[in-house]
């Protein structure tokens, strides 16, 4: 009985370690997209796990003279890249890499393999001269000055002797307003510089969605980019706020944004309904273009109705006012609060199981340890 | 007290032993969400004689698919001439509808075969970037080899329809969480190989009524070699694969047949 027990015992351990997931991953650094140097070499390692099958490494695509892939071992390969010392031609070009489960005496029925294949991008750039660009504008001030940023990547492999940008600025009707223009300077191929130019915005009006524009100029060849900015003034501007309170307490709450390049402090809200001041909130500050909120907590004793009302905003030894209407409700019946169950497990339940499993284990074992010495000590004593 | 005999140790023995190793395998699936969400991250050890140095952070990417249903046994019968229709058998017990509007069953004209498959393939995003996924067939892949005899009424059909994890009715648990969204941002290519006539529109809520041909070059399900909208986000990562056989009502007999689909899943790399 004590065999058959232990036979059983050890099935039943067998059980609770059979594998569970059935799927395949590759694991590597990403690489894509690889800029293509002559002479460059990249070594890159793969590892291979999740899966149960044999698998084999394949290559596709374009470029592959230059690219090699080492023998599996130990659910590991390498990838080997090995650009030649010249020139190929300008262009975008793509490899693949897969890795494949290979099937094995699948039963009769439908069956599945799985594979993971990691596409790989290479540019090639021109041979000549050529460059990308991108405009930064930040947002500025009136009466004040903000630095346009032009930042150029060379996209050749050859040096430009010089690069320089002129920005003409346009206001929101489109009418031209100004232009500045930055320094000239040399660009390394395949290397990248900021070019930056300082605009006055004094006689500009407050306003969003001014326009930038730049031409980049670089050895007898240009390219032209973009952007849009906002010119702030000091003001705090109101996006919206609560429209329907409910007798006695409920929360108001004005959505509020600082429409100024720089901080703005103590800024509140006083609400008045049916010419009576109902709240003055809590003051708060906000940073440069930064929105925020204004609520507090009003007592409403006024009958159910639509109410006309003013909300004044302050800000900094200013203010503004804006007209607003304002819905009085009823409170609402009183519902019982739902209990929501919780989704998932604690992060922490399921670990302490295991750890009191271990506990109980133990004793378990110390138990059984001592009934068996006390059983042999009983025996030896007979004898 | 009476001493706790010898049985009642063992027993409380094997009920210990289950809690840790329960406890232990759900502990080591939550390191394996993390390493799923957030990479495995290695770094370098600074080292200089002058006391600076550089240190290097490099997060790994793991492109991986999993396929937790990768069996589909229809095993051996024969259809009911006498039933008065086809004998349909598909995974979501969803045949669709014919462009007549005829609405198929397998309830009294599939006879032995194993009429309790309902789930289809289920494939899910157990990597931490994004990946795109199509599917080749090899073997007996186009209905009149997988399941034999001429066609009549239309029939056979062997096809396939693709379900997010949160529409289809597919009850085997996902690696990690279930699906709480619309994987691949519901954006599944229905395939234009034809079908049963099913409806062919894509952000189809209905979308697992949407069989089309199963087809040897196969096709992308979800993005494309370039485009790769099948989030590693483990709430809306997960979709299900189900697949419709259809026999006619008078089928030539004929042997055990194997169609393996291989899923393939694309990254970038």
């Amino acid at each position: 009985m004590a065999r058959i027990t232990k036979k059983w015992r050890l099935v039943l351990l067998l059980l609770f370690f059979l594998p569970q997931v059935i799927g395949l991953r590759v694991g590597g650094q990403l690489l894509s997209p690889i800029l293509y140097e002559p002479g460059k070499v990249i070594i890159n390692e793969y590892t291979v796990s999740d899966t149960v099958r044999p698998i084999e490494v394949t290559l596709g695509g374009q470029l592959l003279e230059y690219i090699n892939v080492t023998e599996l071992k130990d659910n590991r390969f390498t990838l080997i890249i090995q650009f030649p010392d010249k020139l190929i031609e300008t262009g975008s070009y793509q490899f693949m890499l897969a890795v494949r489960e290979k099937a094995e005496g699948d039963t009769a029925g439908l069956n599945s393999l799985l594979s993971v294949t990691k596409v790989f991008g290479v540019d090639v750039y021109s041979h000549g001269k050529d460059i990308a660009a991108s405009l930064t504008a930040p947002n500025g001030n009136v009466n004040s000055t903000m630095t346009f940023s032009l930042e150029v990547q060379s996209r050749g492999y050859t040096a430009i002797d010089a690069i320089n940008g002129e920005i003409t600025v346009y206001d929101p009707q489109r009418i031209e307003v100004g232009k500045v223009l930055t320094k000239a300077i040399p660009l390394p191929a395949l290397d990248s510089r900021t070019l930056t130019a300082v605009f006055n915005t004094t006689g500009l009006l407050a306003g969003d969605n001014y326009l930038a524009e730049a031409v980049v100029f670089y050895d007898g060849s240009h390219k032209t980019t973009n952007a849009t900015f906002n010119i702030g003034a000091k003001d705090i501007e109101l996006k919206g706020y609560t429209r329907e309170l409910t007798q006695g307490f409920s929360k108001f709450n004005a959505k509020v944004e600082n429409r100024w390049g720089k901080r703005i402090n103590n800024i509140y809200a006083r609400l008045f309904l049916n010419g009576t001041e109902l709240l003055q909130t809590p003051s708060i500050s906000l940073d440069a273009w930064q929105g925020g909120n204004l609520s507090g907590i009003v007592e409403v004793n006024l009958p159910p109705n639509d109410y006309q009302g003013l909300l004044s905003l302050s800000f900094d030894e200013s203010y503004k006012e804006y007209p607003v209407q304002i819905s009085v409700i009823l409170l609402p019946e009183q519902t019982m609060p739902t209990s929501e169950t919780q989704n998932g497990t604690s992060l922490f339940l399921i670990p302490l199981l295991s750890a009191i499993g271990s506990f109980i284990l133990l004793a378990l074992f110390l138990l059984a340890a001592s009934r068996l010495l006390k059983r042999r000590k009983r025996k030896r004593d007979e004898f | 007290m009476n001493d706790i005999s010898n049985k009642t140790i063992v027993i409380l023995l094997f009920v210990a032993m289950g809690i840790t190793l329960i406890g232990t395998i759900a502990t080591i699936s939550r390191l394996g969400y993390i390493e799923r969400s957030y990479g495995v991250v290695t770094g370098a050890l600074p080292g200089s004689q002058n006391g600076t140095g550089t240190s290097t952070l490099t997060v790994i990417a793991f492109a991986a698919i999993s396929n937790d249903f990768n069996t589909i046994q229809f095993g051996s019968g024969y259809t009911n001439n006498s039933g008065g229709g086809p004998c349909v058998m598909a995974t979501n017990n969803k045949a669709g509808t014919s462009t007549s509007g005829m609405i198929f069953s397998n309830v009294t004209t599939c006879v032995s075969f194993n009429n309790s498959n309902d789930k289809g393939f289920l494939l899910e995003n157990t990597g931490n970037v994004n990946i795109s996924v199509n599917y080749t067939c090899s073997g007996s892949c186009i209905a009149t080899t997988f399941i034999g005899g001429a066609t009549s009424d239309g029939f056979p059909f062997f096809e396939l329809a693709i379900s997010p994890k949160t529409v289809a009715n597919h009850s085997t648990p996902e690696v990690g969480s279930n699906d709480t969204a619309m994987s691949c941002g519901n954006r599944f290519n229905n395939g234009s190989s034809g079908g049963n006539g099913g409806n062919f529109e894509r952000n189809n809520s209905n979308i697992n009524q949407s069989y089309f041909n199963v087809s040897v070059g196969g096709q992308f399900l979800c993005g494309s070699a370039a485009e790769y909208p099948l989030e590693s986000v483990d709430t809306q990562d997960a979709f299900v694969i189900n697949l419709n056989v259809s026999l006619p009502r008078y089928v030539v007999p004929g042997g055990a047949k194997t169609a393996t689909f291989t899923f393939n899943a694309f990254a970038s790399g």
